[in-house]
């Protein structure tokens, strides 16, 4: 919880800082207030620059108080979800506040401030700011450690990020604490993404977002407590991306099929990966034990009798709706699928994957590459599932050494990999025309002619898959099997103390997870008309978890509630089935009720459905 | 002669944990340069008492007056002062895990539980306490059981408190070291006029350094008496412990 975490995970939503510098205005991240308010009518570099630092400092503070403030005793998890929801609702306000004044990306130079004449070390040709950022970021640095090693509250942060009582009864308050380091966090992470901007030119939201990564993985290696191996990894990280981006462009080995850029963006951070995973422990230290409860897992309520009631209404509903609402009832269901592949590995087991949709995406795109290659239907599918959960498996060995925080971001750069290595390449691109599927001799295609244009047989098939899943899913819950993975959830070294193999217990949740992210994949291949690599961006992992979370992650229902939740889904069916300008709104919204949820009901809405439901029963009585 | 001055006053104090009430009802005074002892078996409420005093837990009824603060919400229904207050009034409050940092040395605790400006006081405390002088620049971490328990009453100490709460201080170490640390609260208290509140499962040994001792059996004040006394009559100590009426 030290100020390391704080610094790590604000690089990730700050680059709204950025936006402060336009034309004198600055853009209010807040959802009713007026886009914009006037600050300066002549800006210079230097103004704005003070204007930024104010807004980065007063932003790491509200949240800090609102949010992370009131989470400080909740388990990882809670800490992890309220950061997606904080992430979702400043990139969703600030896309919708800088779209609103003209242009998607806003583009912002320094260039006055930095030398741009190059210099050539060897046949590189460098830009000098190279070296003035590299300077900067060494003085940060070394100021920051300087400060941290030597003043009082640097001692005082240090000492707290292990024991707060202790730092209490010594009359230091660690709020204030923590406000401080995260002023300190938002403005030097704000700086940085100014200055990126200001060199590379342009700001883009998804593009300063994805930063994160790269800084993230720069901090694991720092083991979230050294700024100078962080600066260090972060300026070898860079260099070997920038090389591996030449090599590859030079090299003709490679093949057409490796998307462009792939191998610069994926390979440091598998490399990283790989190395905090063989630093790590096979057991969590002392220090590193879950504080705080975990969602609750309830034991399903008779889970055949309400499976059939369910499956009964949702049959119903597939037969007799109109095509629009048949096909937010498919999309729910496959959602609810990817949902339940949470529930297994992060609500019964207690691994936060944020992997999960670049699984589905996975099984998704060999799905139809392989139906288009002329494999018959129940082959097709079950061979990309069973490709999915050997990447799964793979994406999970880091899960034996690694955990919390340090497991989100893993996976986290796992999906980046498999995005950049797999998805991005120009072979997968919008592979339409996948082959229906047929099962003796019935039609399970969704798309049909004229009216009917989505046929409820594919419905039936996705129906199918979803209430299989979920009674496997309940089944493992009631077994000794899932006794044991809640075991390792609450306490990894109790567990394995009492004779639970938490590696077999580890790889089985990802083996499992991931193939049911990989139905979810596969039934997706061919239920859209076309694939292409947007569908299945990094975010969208992000998104999985916030759903499941807010339906309740360790809950079949919460998988279920999530479905519903999910775009384009029954909810959005709704609202009246639109999903276009909206959206924005609607996602900054859902980031705020997020936060709300994992603060007052971390068991998810589920959870909280069952308790009005079973306190009104007790009235009636 | 004129009485010494009242550091902490507790009167009919009830504590617990949310909903259960562990302390029912208890009244408990420390003056100045006294060592008071708190004994009584495992669950009698003592660490309880302790963290209420120190604002870790909430009052739920009764008054505490510890030195300058009062611990009454001023709104009813609100937390009233928190631990950082009560710290800063002048008390050291020694918990039971030891609260110390294991990443930071020993030297670092002192340096941060002392004073701004108060170069002075960490020398002092380290002349007094050879023993953890030569560690003192280890990582918590490293020390042994009772070097880390020197090190959390040093760190106490040097903050220059008025009232000090000593939370099983013999708790995982060998008898040899409790009869060293004792004494050495007693000579402190004498020196410095401190308050001493002691919890303590060690009976003879806290009762062969302190003033008064109040023995608590679920909740509740069973035996009160001068430490001496009650040392010469052990077996009414023992019957107090197994909750026999007197």
């Amino acid at each position: 919880m030290g100020m390391y975490v704080a610094y790590a995970y604000f690089s990730m939503r700050n680059f709204d800082v950025r936006s402060t510098e336009l034309g004198g205005d600055l853009i209010l991240p807040i959802l009713g207030l007026p886009a914009r308010v006037h600050v300066i009518d002549r800006p210079t570099v230097l103004t704005a620059l003070t204007v930024a630092i104010l807004v980065a400092a007063a932003l790491g503070a509200a949240v800090y108080g609102l949010v992370f403030r009131p989470l400080r005793h909740a388990p990882p998890l809670a800490r992890v979800v309220a950061s997606l929801g904080v992430f979702l609702y400043l990139q969703s306000v600030m896309a919708l506040r800088v779209g609103q004044s003209g242009g998607g990306a806003v583009s912002l130079r320094l260039d006055s401030l930095l030398p741009t004449d190059a210099v050539y070390i060897g046949s590189a040709r460098v830009p000098q700011y190279a070296f003035v950022l590299l300077g900067l970021a060494i003085v940060l640095t070394f100021v920051l450690s300087l400060v941290f090693r030597l003043t009082r509250f640097g001692l005082a942060t240090r000492a707290g990020a292990e024991h707060e009582t202790g730092l209490m009864l010594m009359g230091i308050s660690p709020s204030r604490l923590g406000f401080a380091n995260w002023i300190i966090a938002t403005v030097t992470a704000g700086l940085a993404i100014i200055l990126f901007a200001g060199v590379s030119g342009r700001l883009d939201p998804l593009d300063t977002s994805l930063l994160i990564v790269p800084a993230l993985a720069a901090a694991l290696i720092g083991g979230l407590s050294s700024f100078g191996a962080t600066l260090a990894s972060a300026v070898v990280i860079s260099m070997a991306a920038g090389a591996l981006g030449t090599f590859q462009a030079r090299a003709d080995w490679t093949g057409d099929w490796l998307p462009r850029g792939g191998l610069a963006a994926a390979l440091p951070v598998i490399v990283i990966i790989v190395a905090i995973t063989w630093r790590g422990p096979k057991l969590p230290m002392r220090e590193s034990l879950v504080e705080g409860r975990p969602p609750a897992a309830p034991v399903p309520y008779r889970p055949v009798p309400v499976a059939l009631v369910l499956g009964a209404l949702a049959l119903m509903a597939l037969f007799t709706l109109e095509d629009l609402w048949r096909l937010a009832i498919v999309v729910s269901m496959i959602a609810a699928i990817v949902g339940l592949s949470s529930v297994v590995l992060t609500g019964y087991l207690g691994q936060i994957s944020l992997a999960q949709y670049a699984f589905t995406g996975l099984a998704a795109f060999s799905t139809a590459k392989l139906a288009l290659e002329g494999v018959p239907f129940p082959w097709a599918p079950l061979l990309a599932i069973a490709l999915t959960v050997v990447v799964g498996v793979l994406v999970g060995i880091p899960a034996l050494r690694v955990r919390g925080m340090t497991l989100a971001v893993a996976t986290l750069g796992a999906a980046v990999a498999i995005e950049q290595l797999v998805f991005a390449s120009p072979e997968l691109n919008g592979l339409s025309g996948v082959p229906r599927p047929r099962l003796l001799g019935i039609d399970l295609g969704f798309l049909g002619q004229g009216r009917d244009s989505f046929r409820p047989e594919f419905g039936v098939l996705v129906l199918t898959a979803l209430l299989v899943c979920a009674l496997g899913v309940a089944n493992l819950r009631r077994s000794s099997t899932g006794l044991r993975w809640l075991a390792v959830r609450s306490n990894e070294r109790a567990a394995a103390a009492s004779g639970i193999d938490v590696r077999a217990a580890k790889l089985g949740a990802f083996a499992l997870s991931s193939g049911l992210a990989g139905v979810a994949g596969a039934l997706l291949a061919y239920e859209l008309p076309a694939l292409s690599p947007q569908q299945f961006i990094v975010v969208g992992g992000l998104a999985v978890l916030a759903l499941c979370y807010l339906g309740g992650i360790a809950a079949i229902s919460g998988a279920v509630v999530a479905g519903l939740l999910a775009s384009g889904g029954v909810l959005t069916q709704l609202q009246g089935g639109t999903t276009g300008s909206t959206s924005a709104t609607q996602f900054a919204v859902s980031g705020a009720l997020l936060v709300v949820v994992v603060i007052f009901a971390p068991d998810g809405l589920a959870a909280l459905a069952a308790r009005g439901a079973r306190r009104l029963q007790r009235k009636q009585t | 002669m004129s009485r010494p001055e009242v550091l902490l006053d507790i009167r009919g104090l009830h504590a617990g944990y949310g909903e259960v009430e562990i302390v029912h009802g208890l009244d408990l005074r420390v003056h100045a340069g006294e060592v008071v002892a708190l004994l009584g078996p495992n669950g009698a409420g003592k660490t309880t008492t302790l963290r209420t005093v120190s604002a870790l837990l909430p009052l739920l009824a009764g008054e505490v007056d510890v030195l300058s603060v009062s611990l009454r919400p001023r709104v009813r229904g609100t937390r009233g002062v928190g631990p950082t207050v009560v710290a800063r009034a002048g008390v050291a409050h020694v918990p039971e895990d030891r609260g110390l940092f294991f990443g930071l040395t020993g030297r670092e605790h002192l340096r941060l539980a002392a004073r701004r400006g108060d170069h002075a006081a960490v020398d002092e405390v380290l002349a007094a306490m050879p023993h953890l002088a030569a560690v003192v620049d280890r990582k918590a971490g490293l020390m042994s059981g009772g070097e880390q328990q020197m090190l959390a009453i040093a760190r106490a100490l040097v903050a220059r408190p008025r009232l000090v709460m000593l939370d099983e201080l013999s708790l995982g170490l060998a008898p040899i070291v409790v009869q060293q640390l004792l004494p050495l609260v007693r000579g402190l208290a004498r020196e410095h006029d401190l308050g001493v509140l002691l919890v303590e499962q060690y009976v003879t040994a806290a009762l062969a350094v302190a003033d008064r001792a109040h023995v608590l059996f679920n909740g509740r004040v069973v035996l009160t008496g001068e430490a001496a006394a009650l040392l010469g009559d052990q077996d009414r100590i023992a019957r107090s412990y197994l909750g026999l009426a007197e």
